[in-house]
C-alpha cells in the first residue's frame, strides 16, 4: 500500500488549498443567516465599471463591506437554485424582463418609506418587490453624413420597416433582452400580425445579420457599414466620454441620436432595477444598501457616469442627454411588456430573425 | 427528470422552430470543424514527420501550440479584426478606394463559417499531434519500403494514411467535442447550436424544461461522437513498440521546400502567431490610464492556476484509479460504468453545470433546515467536481491506453509471488505511465483554466478567474482590456502545451 499515503497527502493538500482559495471571500462575505454581518451580497447583471463607484461611497459612508457577483445571465436562476442557501442579499437587473421574471420568482416584498418617497410610482412594482433604479431608451442613432436630420425628424419605430430603409440598418441579436423588450411594446400598440409584418420587413432592412453588442451597431454606423443603429441611447454617452483623440469619441461624433417614438404612443423606455430576494441573509444591510441607490446622491452618481435618466423625483438628467433632446416616453404597462417579450422571442424563432 | 417539467413555450414550436435549425448549425459547425482540422492537422504532421525543409524542425514543435489560445479567445480576436470597422477592412477600404460595402465582398466572420475556420485554427492540434505520432512511429518500415517503391505521395496515400487513419479519427472525434461543447465562440459570432441554445432557453426565456430537452439532444450527440472516437481507437492497429524505428525524413529544396514550408506555417501563424501578437499590440497601444489596474490581474491569475494544479491532480489520482480498475475487473459491467463515467468529456459545459447544480440545491435545501448554509453548492468544490466529471476522459483514455501497453502476464507473475494489486500498481505500473499521466493531467490543467461555462455558472460569489475575466470584458466590447488576462491565459497554457509537444 505505498500509494496510499501519496494519496491521503494529495487529498490533504487538496483540502487546504481549497480552503485557501476560499477564505477571502468566505472571510468577507459571511452569509450565516442567524448573524447579520457587516456586509452586503450583491448579484449583479449589470456590468462592474457601473456600479463599483456607488459601492464605494456606500462603503464610505456606512462600513458596510458590499460582495459583488457579476454576470450576465442565469442570476435568477442561480439564486433560485440555491434556494434557502442563497448568499444573494440584492439583485440587479438591467431589464424589465428580467426584472419582472425576478420579482415573480425569488423576490422579496420590502417596505420602505424612504424609496417611496424617492422614486414616483410608475417605476416601483405595486407590490414592493422590485424598484427601478433608472431609465434607458432604446433610440435609433443615425449617421451624421448619409441620413439628414429631415429624414429623421419625425422617425417612428414603425418606420424602420419601411422600404427605404433596405440593406441600411444595424440591430443586435433580436432576442436580446432590450430588443425583446421593444418588440414587446410593438405588440402591445399594434398586435401580433403587425409585429410579424414589422419584424419581417425590419429583417430585409437589416445591413448584415444581427451580431454584437449595441457598441458595434453605432460602430458600423460610423464605419459606413449601415446607416441607422437601433441602441440603447446610454452606449453612445459612453463613446462619447472617452478622450478626444479616442477612436470610440472620434466614431461617436459622427452619429446622431433621434429619439425615435411609436405612432401612438413615446420613446421606447426599458428600466434597470433592484431587488431583494427572499433568503436574503442580511436583510438590513439590503435594505440600507437599497434606500441609498434611490437617493439623490446615487442617483446623481448613476446618471454622471452612466448616461441613464434618473429616476429620483429631483434628480434632473445630465446635460448630455438633454441635448439630445426632450423626452417622451411611451407609457404602457411594463408587467405587460415582460408578458409579451415571450411572444415576441416566438415570432422571432419563426421568422428566423437572426438567420 | 427535468424534461418532465411544464414547457413555457409550447412544445411543437420548440419541435418545428426551435430545434431543427439549432441542431443543423450545431452538426455542420462540428463537422465542418473536423474536416478543417484533419485537413490543417494531417497535411501539416506528414509534411513535418515526412520530409525535412528550412524550419520543418521547429515547425513541428510549435505546431500544437494553437491548443494554448482558447477558441472563444481566438474568435474575439479575429471578429474585431475582420469586422467592417476592424483593421483589415478599413485598411482594405482605405487602400482601394472603396466607400460603402456595396464596393466589395468580403467574407462575414460573424458566421458559420467564420466558426467552422476559426475552430479548425485553434483545434487541429489535436489530429496533428495523433497524426504525427502515428507517421512517425507506426510501421516506419512500411513506409520505407512504400517511398522506395512509389514516391513520397504514394507512401503517403497507400501506407501513412491508412496506418494512421484511426488516429486521426480518433483525433478529430476530440474535435468535435470541443465544438459541441464551445459556447463562448459560437455566442460571439452569432451562431446559435444546442450549446448556446441551452443557455438562452434557460436563462434569456427561463424555460429550464426546453433546455433540459435540448439538453438530451446534445447528449445523443455527445453519445455518437464518443461511439465514433472508440472504434476509431479500436482500429488502431500500430503501436510504439517501434517507436525507437523513426521514419527517416526525405530532404526538399527549392519550390517544394517553400510550398511544404507555406502549408505547414500557416496554420500556426493563424492559430497562434496572429492572435497572440494582436493580444499584445492590443496591451501595448491601449492607454494604460484607462485599463483596468494591473493588481487586478493577480488573484484570477492565481485562482486560475490553482483550479488547473488541483484538479489536474484530482483527476490524476482519480483516473489511476479507475483505469487500474478496469484492469483488474474487465467485466463488461466495469466496462460500461467507465465508459459511462468518461462521457462528461462529450458533455457541454451547460449540461453538467445544471445536472450538479440542480440536485445539489435540492440536497441544500435539506441541509439548510439544520442550520448548515450552504455556500456548498456554489464553492469551489463543486467546482472542481465538475471540471471532474468534465475532463476525467482526458488523463483516463491516455491512462487506458497505457496500461493496455503492459502486458498482463506482468501482473500475473507478481501477483504469485505475493504482492498485492496495490503493491503492484506502485511498483510496476506507475514508473512506467508516469510520463502518460503527467502528460494526461497537464492536458487537464489547460482545459480547466480556460474553461468558460461551467465556470461562468458555478463559481463562487467574488470568484473571478482569467478565463471570467476575459469573457466579461470582451463581452461587454472591451477586448482591449481582455488583451492582458489573455496572454497571462495563453502563458500558463504554454507550459502544458510544451510538455506534451515534447512528447513528439
Amino acid at each position: 500500500m505505498k500509494n496510499l499515503p501519496i494519496t491521503a497527502a494529495l487529498a490533504i493538500a487538496l483540502a487546504i488549498a481549497i480552503a485557501a482559495i476560499q477564505y477571502p471571500h468566505n472571510a468577507s462575505a459571511q452569509n450565516n443567516p442567524d448573524t447579520e454581518s457587516n456586509a452586503v451580497n450583491v448579484y449583479s447583471f449589470r456590468q462592474a465599471f457601473l456600479v463599483e463607484p456607488l459601492f464605494h461611497r456606500f462603503q464610505e459612508k456606512t462600513g458596510i463591506h458590499v460582495n459583488v457577483l457579476y454576470a450576465k445571465k442565469g442570476l435568477i436562476e442561480r439564486i433560485a437554485l440555491e434556494g434557502r442557501a442563497s448568499p444573494a442579499d440584492i439583485l440587479l437587473t438591467t431589464d424589465v424582463g428580467q426584472t419582472i421574471q425576478a420579482a415573480d420568482s425569488i423576490a422579496a416584498e420590502l417596505q420602505s418609506q424612504k424609496i417611496r418617497r424617492n422614486i414616483p410610482r410608475r417605476y416601483r412594482d405595486p407590490n414592493n418587490k422590485w424598484f427601478a433604479l433608472t431609465r434607458r431608451l432604446r433610440v435609433v442613432m443615425a449617421s451624421e453624413d448619409r441620413v439628414s436630420p429631415q429624414e429623421t425628424s419625425r422617425l417612428t419605430y414603425e418606420k424602420l420597416a419601411a422600404e427605404k430603409w433596405r440593406g441600411r440598418i444595424c440591430i443586435r441579436d433580436g432576442h436580446n433582452p432590450y430588443n425583446l423588450a421593444l418588440f414587446a411594446a410593438m405588440l402591445i400598440h399594434h398586435g401580433e400580425e403587425k409585429t410579424r409584418d414589422f419584424l419581417i420587413k425590419l429583417k430585409k432592412n437589416l445591413a448584415r445579420r444581427p451580431a454584437g453588442n449595441d457598441r458595434a451597431q453605432i460602430r458600423a454606423v460610423a464605419a459606413g457599414q449601415c446607416d441607422l443603429a437601433v441602441a440603447n441611447n446610454y452606449y453612445l454617452g459612453h463613446m462619447l466620454a472617452k478622450p478626444k483623440d479616442d477612436p470610440r469619441h472620434r466614431a461617436a461624433q459622427t452619429v446622431r441620436v433621434v429619439l425615435a417614438q411609436f405612432a401612438k404612443g413615446g420613446t421606447h423606455e426599458n428600466l434597470s432595477a433592484m431587488i431583494m430576494p427572499r433568503f436574503a441573509p442580511n436583510k438590513e444591510n439590503a435594505r440600507r444598501l437599497m434606500e441609498f441607490l434611490s437617493t439623490a446622491e446615487a442617483q446623481n452618481i448613476y446618471a454622471e457616469s452612466n448616461f441613464e435618466y434618473p429616476v429620483h423625483r429631483s434628480v434632473s438628467p445630465p446635460d448630455l442627454l438633454d441635448e439630445w433632446g426632450g423626452v417622451y416616453p411611451d407609457r404602457i404597462n411594463f408587467r405587460e411588456m415582460a408578458r409579451q417579450a415571450r411572444q415576441a422571442a416566438l415570432i422571432l424563432d419563426e421568422i428566423a430573425f437572426n438567420d | 427528470m427535468l424534461a418532465l417539467e411544464p414547457l413555457e413555450i409550447p412544445f411543437r414550436h420548440l419541435l418545428s422552430v426551435f430545434l431543427p435549425g439549432h441542431a443543423a448549425r450545431t452538426l455542420a459547425l462540428i463537422t465542418g470543424a473536423a474536416f478543417g482540422a484533419i485537413l490543417i492537422g494531417t497535411s501539416a504532421a506528414w509534411l513535418t514527420s515526412a520530409f525535412r525543409f528550412p524550419g520543418s524542425l521547429i515547425l513541428r514543435w510549435t505546431l500544437p501550440l494553437p491548443l494554448a489560445i482558447p477558441p472563444y479567445l481566438a474568435a474575439y480576436i479575429y471578429a474585431e479584426m475582420l469586422d467592417y470597422a476592424g483593421p483589415v477592412q478599413t485598411s482594405l477600404r482605405r487602400l482601394m478606394g472603396w466607400q460603402s460595402p456595396a464596393d466589395y465582398l468580403f467574407p462575414d466572420i460573424r458566421s458559420l463559417w467564420g466558426g467552422i475556420a476559426i475552430l479548425s485554427l485553434t483545434l487541429y492540434p489535436y489530429v496533428y499531434v495523433a497524426a504525427q505520432t502515428a507517421f512517425s512511429r507506426g510501421a516506419a518500415g512500411l513506409m520505407q519500403a512504400a517511398r522506395t517503391m512509389g514516391g513520397s505521395w504514394r507512401s503517403f496515400r497507400a501506407v501513412a494514411l491508412p496506418l494512421a487513419r484511426p488516429a486521426i479519427a480518433a483525433g478529430a472525434a476530440l474535435v468535435m467535442m470541443e465544438a459541441l461543447n464551445d459556447i463562448g465562440l459560437a455566442e460571439h459570432l452569432g451562431i446559435r447550436t444546442l450549446s448556446v441554445g441551452i443557455y438562452h432557453l434557460w436563462f434569456e426565456r427561463g424555460d429550464l424544461a426546453a433546455a433540459a430537452l435540448l439538453a438530451l439532444l446534445t447528449l445523443l450527440f455527445a453519445a455518437a461522437l464518443l461511439a465514433l472516437e472508440r472504434r476509431a481507437r479500436a482500429g488502431r492497429r500500430f503501436d510504439d513498440s517501434d517507436a525507437k524505428n523513426r521514419l527517416a525524413p526525405q530532404r526538399l529544396t527549392g519550390k517544394a521546400a517553400f510550398w511544404a514550408w507555406l502549408v505547414s506555417a500557416l496554420p500556426l501563424a493563424l492559430g497562434f502567431l496572429l492572435p497572440a501578437a494582436a493580444l499584445i499590440t492590443m496591451s501595448a497601444s491601449a492607454r494604460w490610464d484607462s485599463l483596468p489596474p494591473l493588481a487586478e490581474l493577480f488573484a484570477p491569475s492565481l485562482r486560475s492556476l490553482f483550479l488547473g494544479a488541483l484538479g489536474a491532480a484530482f483527476l490524476a489520482v482519480a483516473a489511476t484509479l479507475l483505469a487500474y480498475g478496469g484492469r483488474l475487473l474487465p467485466q463488461k459491467l466495469t466496462r460500461a460504468a467507465l465508459l459511462f463515467g468518461t462521457m462528461g468529456y462529450a458533455l457541454p459545459g451547460a449540461v453538467i453545470g445544471l445536472g450538479i447544480a440542480l440536485p445539489l440545491s435540492y440536497a441544500g435545501a435539506l441541509i439548510a433546515d439544520f442550520g448548515v448554509s450552504s455556500w456548498l453548492v456554489f464553492s469551489v468544490a463543486i467546482l472542481l467536481l465538475a471540471y471532474a466529471i468534465r475532463f476525467l476522459a482526458l488523463p483516463y483514455r491516455l491512462l487506458e491506453a497505457g496500461f493496455a501497453r503492459i502486458p498482463p502476464s506482468l501482473d500475473q507473475a507478481a501477483s504469485m509471488v505475493g504482492k498485492s494489486p496495490a503493491a503492484i500498481l506502485s511498483a510496476i505500473h506507475l514508473p512506467q505511465l508516469a510520463a502518460v499521466l503527467a502528460g494526461g493531467a497537464l492536458f487537464a490543467a489547460i482545459e480547466i483554466m480556460r474553461e468558460l461555462p461551467i465556470t461562468l455558472f458555478l463559481r463562487p460569489l467574488g470568484f473571478e478567474t482569467l478565463a471570467i475575466q476575459i469573457y466579461a470584458r470582451a463581452d461587454a466590447g472591451h477586448l482591449e482590456e481582455a488583451a492582458l488576462p489573455a496572454l497571462v491565459l495563453i502563458l500558463l497554457g504554454l507550459f502544458p502545451t510544451y510538455f506534451w509537444a515534447r512528447r513528439l
